[in-house]
C-alpha cells in the first residue's frame, strides 16, 4: 500500500481498572488504514480486538476505560477528543456495526426512522428527504419492498435482514470508515456469506474502508486485503492476507490456521492450541505466547517482545520467526 | 383429465384462519382497559360539562330545605344538610377540582421525575449518588405527613396543593425510571446509537425513553388515584381546597355529622371517589396487558 494513510493508529493503549488490578485489554496496538481497503482484525475472545475497534471512536465509558496513543484521522487525534467533536465524527465520518442484529436496533422505533435519525444528526436533509434517501439506503443493501417495509419495525424482521438495515443505518451518513466488530458472527453461513459480499460491494460503492473485526479467519481471508493478528492485547502478526496464510510467521497464527477445517491440509482433526490466554493483569515480560508455544526457548521470556520486520510489510512479534516452519 | 389433489392442509388452514380472527377479536377486547376509560371518560365527561349537567349553583344556600333525600324534585341527588345545597351540583364541580388534582398532579411529576431518573441511570456516577439520596430523603418521610406539612406551611389552595404533590411525588417515577434506565442503557442499540454519534439527550429520549416509559405510565395511573385521595384527604383534614368550594373530601368531612340523618351526603362523593379510583386502576391493569404482554 502506498499514499497518505487515511487512518493511522500508533500505540494505541486501552486500559481497564478493575478490582484484581489494571487490565491492559489494548497494548501498543499500531496500523494504518488505508482508502478503499478492508483491513482485518483476528484474534480469540479477549485477544482485544473488539475494545481496539471501540477505542477508535471512544465508545468505551471512561472510567474505567483509559485510552492513550495517537488515532489520526482527518489531520486530528481522536484520542482525547472533546465528546462534542467526537459526536461529529462518529456515524458521520466513521460508522459502526455490531455483532448482534437482533438487539442493536431499537424495538420500538420503525427501521425507516432509525435510519432516517442518523441522517437527522448528521446532515441538514429535511423530513421528506431523509425518508426518500432512507428507502434509498434500504433498496441498495438489499431489502425487498423497501417503500413498504421501511414503516415496518425490528421484530418483524429477520436476523440477516436485521443486519442489513444496521449496515444501512451505519452507512447513511456516507462515512469514510465502517467499523465491522463480528458483524456475522450472529448470522448462519449462506446469510453470513450474503453480508460480506453485500460489504464488499457497498465499500467500492460508497468508496469507503473497512475495518472488519472477528475471531473467524475464514471469514477474514474471504474479505481483507491486509490482516492484523491480536493476542493478549497486541498485535502479533500483520501482513497483507495471502502472505499470512501461505507464511505466517509467527506460531499463534499457525496454530490459528491449524484450528481451521480446510480440506488441503489432509488432517482428519483440528489441531486446537493448548492452554489458555495469559491473564492481561500484570502480563509477565516477555511473549505472552511463551506459555503455549511450542517453539519457546529462555530467550523468549527476557525480549521485549517487539515486532520484527519478517519481510515486505510483514511484521511479527517473534523472536523464533525464522523456525516457524519447523513446528510440527 | 384433471386430478383433484388431496391436501391435507386444507382444513388445518380453515380452522387455524378462524382461530386467528377470533384471537384478534379477543385481543382487540382488553376489557379492563376499555372498562376504565369509558369509566373515567363518563366521570370527567360530566365534570368538565358541569355547568351545562349541574341545574343549581353548587354555591347556593336553600336554608328552608336542608336534607332533601335523592330523587326530591329539582335535587336528582338531594341536598345536603345543614344549608341546602344541591349534592349533585356540588359533586360534578367537586369533580372538577379533584380530576384536576389528579391529573395536574400526576402529569408534571410523571415528566420531571422521569426525566431525573433518566439523567441518573444514563450518567450514572456521581449524578445518580446525589440525585438517588436525595430520594431517599423523601423516601424517607410518611408521604401524607410530608404533603401535610408543606401545604401547612403555605396555607391551604389549591396551587399549594399542586407543589406539594410535585415536590414530594416525583420520587416514585424517578426511582422506577432510574432502574429501567440502567437496563435499558446496557442494550445494544444504545450502544449502536452512541456509535452513531448521537448526543446524550437524543439517546435518553428517543432510545431509552420510549423503552422505558410503560412502567412509569402504569405506576401513573395507581398515582393519580393516590393523588385523587391525597386531594380529598387534604379536604377531610381541613388543609384542602378551602371551602366552600366543593371538593369530595370536604364534602365527605362535612357530610360526616349528618350520616344518621342524611346518609347520602357524604355517602355519594364516597362513592365518586371509589368511581374514579376503580376506572384508574383498571386503566392501569389495562395499560400494562397493552404495553407489556409478557411481563
Amino acid at each position: 500500500m502506498t499514499g497518505e494513510p487515511l487512518l493511522s493508529v500508533r500505540d494505541l493503549r486501552t486500559f481497564f481498572v478493575t478490582d484484581r488490578g489494571v487490565l491492559r485489554a489494548v497494548d501498543g496496538v499500531s496500523f494504518d488504514l488505508y482508502a478503499g481497503e478492508t483491513f482485518g482484525i483476528v484474534g480469540e475472545s479477549g485477544s482485544g480486538k473488539s475494545v481496539t475497534c471501540r477505542s477508535l471512536i471512544g465508545l468505551l465509558p471512561s472510567p474505567p476505560a483509559h485510552t492513550t496513543g495517537t488515532v489520526r484521522f482527518g489531520g486530528r487525534n481522536l484520542v482525547g477528543l472533546p465528546m462534542s467533536e467526537m459526536q461529529k465524527v462518529r456515524g458521520a465520518q466513521i460508522s459502526m456495526i455490531f455483532q448482534d442484529p437482533m438487539s442493536s436496533l431499537n424495538p420500538v422505533m420503525s427501521v425507516g426512522d432509525q435510519i432516517a435519525e442518523a441522517m437527522e444528526a448528521h446532515t441538514s436533509l429535511n423530513r421528506a428527504e431523509r425518508r426518500k434517501a432512507a428507502i434509498e439506503l434500504m433498496r441498495s443493501v438489499g431489502i425487498p419492498l423497501a417503500g413498504r417495509r421501511a414503516g415496518a419495525y425490528p421484530h418483524e424482521f429477520s436476523g440477516g435482514m436485521r443486519q442489513r438495515v444496521l449496515i444501512a443505518i451505519a452507512l447513511a451518513c456516507r462515512p469514510k470508515i465502517l467499523l465491522a466488530d463480528e458483524p456475522t458472527t450472529a448470522l448462519d453461513v449462506t446469510i453470513q456469506d450474503q453480508i460480506l459480499s453485500l460489504l464488499l460491494s457497498l465499500r467500492d460503492e460508497f468508496g469507503m474502508s473497512i475495518i472488519l473485526v472477528s475471531h473467524d479467519l475464514g471469514v477474514i481471508a474471504e474479505t481483507c486485503t491486509r490482516v492484523a493478528v491480536m493476542y493478549g492485547g497486541q498485535i502479533v502478526e500483520m501482513t497483507d492476507t495471502e502472505t499470512l496464510l501461505t507464511h505466517p510467521r509467527h506460531p499463534y497464527t499457525v496454530g490459528l490456521l491449524r484450528s481451521l477445517p480446510g480440506t488441503e491440509t489432509g488432517s482428519r482433526y483440528l489441531t486446537p492450541i493448548p492452554g489458555a490466554p495469559p491473564s492481561l493483569i500484570d502480563p509477565p515480560p516477555g511473549c505472552r505466547f511463551y506459555e503455549r508455544c511450542s517453539l519457546r526457548t529462555d530467550q523468549c521470556r527476557d525480549w521485549p517482545a517487539e515486532l520484527l520486520t519478517v519481510g515486505q510489510n510483514h511484521l511479527a512479534r517473534c523472536l523464533r520467526h525464522e523456525h516457524v516452519e519447523e513446528i510440527a | 383429465m384433471a386430478v383433484e389433489v388431496a391436501d391435507p392442509g386444507a382444513a388445518m388452514v380453515a380452522r387455524i384462519a378462524g382461530g386467528t380472527a377470533r384471537r384478534r377479536r379477543r385481543r382487540l377486547r382488553n376489557w379492563p382497559l376499555l372498562a376504565g376509560a369509558i369509566l373515567l371518560g363518563l366521570v370527567a365527561l360530566a365534570c368538565l360539562a358541569a355547568p351545562v349537567l349541574a341545574n343549581h349553583d353548587p354555591l347556593t344556600q336553600d336554608l328552608l330545605n336542608p336534607a332533601a333525600p335523592p330523587f326530591s324534585p329539582g335535587h336528582l341527588l338531594g341536598t345536603d344538610a345543614p344549608y341546602g345545597r344541591d349534592v349533585l351540583s356540588r359533586l360534578l364541580y367537586a369533580g372538577r377540582i379533584d380530576l384536576l388534582i389528579g391529573f395536574g398532579g400526576t402529569g408534571v411529576t410523571v415528566i420531571v421525575g422521569s426525566f431525573i431518573g433518566l439523567l441518573a441511570g444514563y450518567y450514572g456516577g456521581r449524578i445518580d449518588s446525589v440525585l438517588m439520596r436525595i430520594v431517599d430523603v423523601f423516601f424517607a418521610f410518611p408521604f401524607l405527613v410530608l404533603v401535610l406539612a408543606i401545604v401547612a406551611m403555605l396555607g391551604p389552595s389549591l396551587l399549594n396543593i399542586f407543589i406539594a404533590i410535585w415536590a414530594v411525588s416525583w420520587v416514585s417515577y424517578a426511582r422506577i425510571i432510574r432502574g429501567e434506565t440502567l437496563v435499558a442503557k446496557k442494550q445494544e442499540y444504545v450502544l449502536a446509537a452512541r456509535a452513531l454519534g448521537y448526543s446524550d439527550l437524543r439517546v435518553m429520549l428517543r432510545h431509552i425513553l420510549p423503552n422505558v416509559f410503560s412502567a412509569a405510565l402504569i405506576f401513573s395511573m395507581a398515582d393519580a388515584v393516590g393523588n385523587i385521595l391525597l386531594g380529598s384527604a387534604l379536604g377531610y383534614l381541613g388543609a384542602g381546597v378551602p371551602p366552600p368550594t366543593p371538593e369530595w373530601g370536604s364534602m365527605i368531612a362535612d357530610g360526616e355529622t349528618f350520616m344518621v340523618t342524611a346518609w347520602w351526603v357524604p355517602t355519594i362523593p364516597g362513592l365518586a371517589i371509589v368511581i374514579v379510583g376503580v376506572a384508574l386502576s383498571l386503566l392501569g391493569d389495562g395499560l400494562a396487558d397493552l404495553l407489556r404482554p409478557n411481563a
